[in-house]
């Protein structure tokens, strides 16, 4: 393990920068668009429509902004967990198995509430996720192996820490 | 490692199997959506048919059949993990590249959306290009960050796996 890091260590400092920025960008630019949102009056509407809009932001922000930057920001910490042998792990990394399977449950979660949110409660129909059989197919099945990718990324994280912690006090 | 396998085994083998029939699921809608959604009417618009052309051969490259080859991979590897007389699939030798190549195609998709609007439309959603990659390249970079990361772990991963199994 320690030849691997001693090897790789410019292009895992790099990464791991790269990745700082990139997280701390994804969470600056949710807090923005909700800034900017509400200061445009886009939270003001009070019809049926209004508030799918106001859900559809806050899912995607949540998706596809929060929780991702997260995620970044945990495998920041666990690249420089591996290259700095004084670094101890950080908040995010600590709890990153639950932070992925958060993600991994709001990636299917998602489009099936969405899914009964547009057809049950505004009524609306779209001729390509129209029928549910389309739907699963379209947009659910792609949701579900993400986040099962996202699953096996929380059981190799969990396996992986003890092993860096043991190549660390290895002389 | 032994010793997580071993506590892990039944866990291990039913997200091995449950991977592998998303994944041959999602190959076999990679053929069915070029099919289905062209008679569902969503492509049949003529003023735009090289766009949706486009858009269709995006969901089915970058939403199923490379999301796809990412899963077998990894079931082969989980599966490499639990049983000791596996050897190593195709896909699980060209781990590293397979997720490389959807990393790459992750930061190319919006680009090409972006171009493909503009020719189609003349306007791709935003004001400028700025507004447009911050508002829809940004995840897709972060995802293939996360996609590259993986990539080098599995590097990585795949002699600790392979030593653990030659130790008595």
């Amino acid at each position: 393990m320690n030849e691997f890091i001693e090897k790789n260590k410019s292009l895992l400092r790099s990464y791991c920068l790269i990745t700082r920025i990139i997280g701390w960008l994804l969470l600056i630019v949710a807090l923005v668009a909700v800034v900017v949102r509400s200061l445009s009056g886009f939270f003001d509407a009070d019809d049926q429509l209004g508030f799918y809009m106001t859900y559809r932001l806050f899912q995607d922000l949540a998706l596809r902004y929060v929780l991702l930057g997260l995620v970044l920001l945990g495998l920041a910490q666990f690249v420089r967990y591996l290259y700095e042998s004084e670094y101890q792990l950080g908040l995010i990394l600590r709890h990153g198995d639950k932070v992925l399977y958060l993600y991994a449950l709001a990636l299917v979660v998602n489009p099936v509430l969405d899914y009964f949110y547009r057809m049950k409660i505004l009524g609306m129909t779209y001729t390509n996720t129209g029928s549910l059989f389309l739907y699963l197919l379209i947009i659910l099945l792609p949701a579900t192996a993400r986040a099962l990718i996202f699953l096996g990324m929380a059981r190799i994280l969990k396996r992986m820490v003890p092993v860096v912690e043991e190549s660390k006090t290895l002389v | 490692m032994n010793e997580f396998i071993e506590k892990n085994m039944t866990l291990l083998r039913y997200y091995s199997i449950i991977t592998r029939i998303i994944g041959w699921m999602l190959l076999i809608g990679a053929i069915v959506v070029p099919i289905v959604q062209p008679l569902s009417g969503l492509s049949a618009s003529s003023e735009h048919r090289s766009f949706w052309i486009y858009l269709l051969c995006e969901q089915v490259i970058l939403g199923y059949v490379l999301i796809a080859i990412v899963l077998l991979g990894l079931a082969q590897f989980v599966r490499y993990l639990y049983e000791g007389e596996y050897r190593p699939g195709l896909i699980l030798r060209h781990g590293g590249k397979v997720l490389y190549i959807y990393a790459i195609a992750l930061i190319a998709s919006p680009f090409l959306t972006f171009y493909f609007r503009m020719r189609e439309y003349g306007y791709a959603g935003t004001a400028n290009l700025f507004e447009y990659l911050l508002g829809v390249n940004l995840p897709d970079i972060a995802k293939a960050l996360i996609f590259i990361g993986m990539a080098r772990v599995l590097k990585r991963m795949m002699p600790m796996v392979e030593e653990t199994k030659t130790l008595v």
